[in-house]
């Protein structure tokens, strides 16, 4: 993992064309990340990656540009009244262990199967997470809109909350009281999908959500301090190895401290059912996208055969998607955030009119 | 009227004095491109520099995105703001129970 490169191999000469692809995919995932609680990690990473930028280096940057914008979209959030801290900080340290695990896991298999095997496993546990997550939590997400009904605490979380398993933990800003035992898994959950596919607030939000009770805006709000706190513990390992490119870093993040505002306040405009409908498209493009990589991984370790013109077109296929996962995520999030945003001013606009 | 039109004008205003100190401190990390890449790559207790930049640039540049969406008139809900302010709890407290009480006589 932490390879030697010289410094004049680590690093790229950056050009125009470069520069504003980052800006904007940085803008797009701040959106997204400020939203959702997380994403923007799937395209960047292989985004620069497309740019020249050894996987490694890709890595560690993004990671250093993630956590100052996690911390910015947690700050506006917290004054929306959204974000546990407490919960974050809790679930973030329990998310740094898993981190740590998944890092080995992933040795261990980069040592048996080299780094093809090591990619299979990879787009295996994407494809499995994203489209067994994802398809539950749009099926909730479209179950509560046609019902027109609030976001209700599933039956397992009442469950786990019911318990008394010490040392049991009030948290007051979500209103839940709940084992710590129940919390940290879904830490360590996220802290080993953000090892292997790097985003853990797939798992984080929804276990937050389904789990412990929390409601969307909340889960969501409070990934971010959970990335927070993942995002600098991993950027100061990395840079200990020397592997930011700090360019690259303030390049992703004049994009993103946009971004990031500007899907937090998007966030007041929706009803929580919004939030889970963005995450599962974007989850199940995704998992589309990674399907359609993993010929080229059978292909490298023997197992199928397949013509390098299709590998080659289903490769940039499953790039494009992903980009398109982004941008579908992003449509979403601005549409109903105009929508949003108009109906409140025809409503202040007929109550100003009404007669007094 | 007059608040959101206060605060949008103070949000120009600070958009644009972040927005001169953003533009200062990128002009100033890509003209020394190099020698800055070198120091925050160099690996050790080094990796305090990369995380030191990106949380001055977080408040210099984070500032300038903020004051920019308000001054734009793009803000939260009106709605939130007022659920902020009451601290509105969705989940319901846990009542304790009232204790029987036993009637004299």
């Amino acid at each position: 993992m932490h390879e030697t490169i010289s410094e004049a191999l680590r690093f790229i000469d950056l050009g125009l064309v470069g520069i504003l692809f980052l800006f904007f995919v940085g803008f797009v995932g701040g959106l997204v990340s400020g939203f959702i609680g997380s994403g923007g990690a799937f395209v960047l990473t292989p985004g620069m990656m497309s740019l020249g930028v050894p996987g490694t280096v890709a890595v560690a940057s993004n990671m250093c540009h993630k956590f100052p914008k996690a911390l910015v979209g947690a700050i506006k959030r917290y004054r929306y009244g959204q974000v546990d801290i407490k919960m974050g900080l809790i679930v973030g340290i329990s998310a740094e262990i898993g981190v740590q695990i998944g890092i080995q896991v992933q040795r261990m298999i980069l040592a048996a199967w080299g780094q093809a095997g090591s990619n299979l496993y990879v787009s295996v546990a994407f494809v499995v997470v994203l489209v067994s997550v994802g398809s539950f939590v749009l099926r909730d997400a479209l179950r509560t809109k046609r019902s027109g009904a609030e976001e209700k605490t599933t039956k397992l979380a009442k469950k786990l909350q019911s318990i008394n398993l010490w040392p049991m933990i009030n948290f007051k800003q979500s209103g839940i009281r709940i084992s710590f035992w129940f919390t940290a898994p879904v830490g360590l959950g996220a802290g080993l999908l953000a090892a292997t596919i790097a985003v853990g607030g797939f798992a984080g939000v929804p276990g937050m959500i389904y789990l412990i009770g929390m409601t969307s805006l909340m889960a969501s709000a409070t990934e971010l301090v959970v990335a927070f706190v993942m995002g600098m513990g991993g950027t100061l390992i990395w840079a200990w190895f020397g592997m930011v490119d700090i360019r690259l870093t303030l390049i992703i993040l004049a994009g993103s401290l946009f971004g990031v505002q500007l899907g937090a306040i998007g966030t007041t405009y929706v009803k929580d059912w919004m939030i889970k409908y963005v995450m599962a498209t974007i989850m199940l493009i995704v998992a589309v996208s990674r399907g359609l990589a993993m010929p080229k991984y059978l292909v490298q370790l023997g197992v199928l055969s397949m013509s390098e013109n299709v590998v080659y077109i289903l490769t940039k296929v499953s790039f494009g998607l992903m980009c398109l996962a982004l941008l579908i995520g992003a449509f979403i999030i601005l549409k109903a955030m105009f929508m949003g945003r108009r109906a409140e001013r025809l409503a202040t606009a007929a109550a100003a009119a009404a007669p007094s | 009227m007059s608040t959101i039109k206060s605060r949008q004008s103070s949000a120009k205003l600070k958009a644009l004095v972040f927005g001169a100190a953003s533009i200062a401190l990128y002009s100033l990390v890509f003209t020394h491109a190099d020698t800055v890449l070198h120091y925050c790559a160099r690996g050790g207790f080094y990796n305090l520099l990369p995380v030191s930049a990106v949380f001055l640039f977080s408040y210099v540049h984070g500032s300038f995105a903020s004051n920019t969406w308000t001054a734009l008139g793009i803000e939260a809900s009106h709605k939130s703001a007022k659920k902020t302010a009451t601290k509105d709890k969705t989940a319901p407290k846990t009542q304790k129970q009232a204790r029987p009480q036993v009637m004299a006589g």
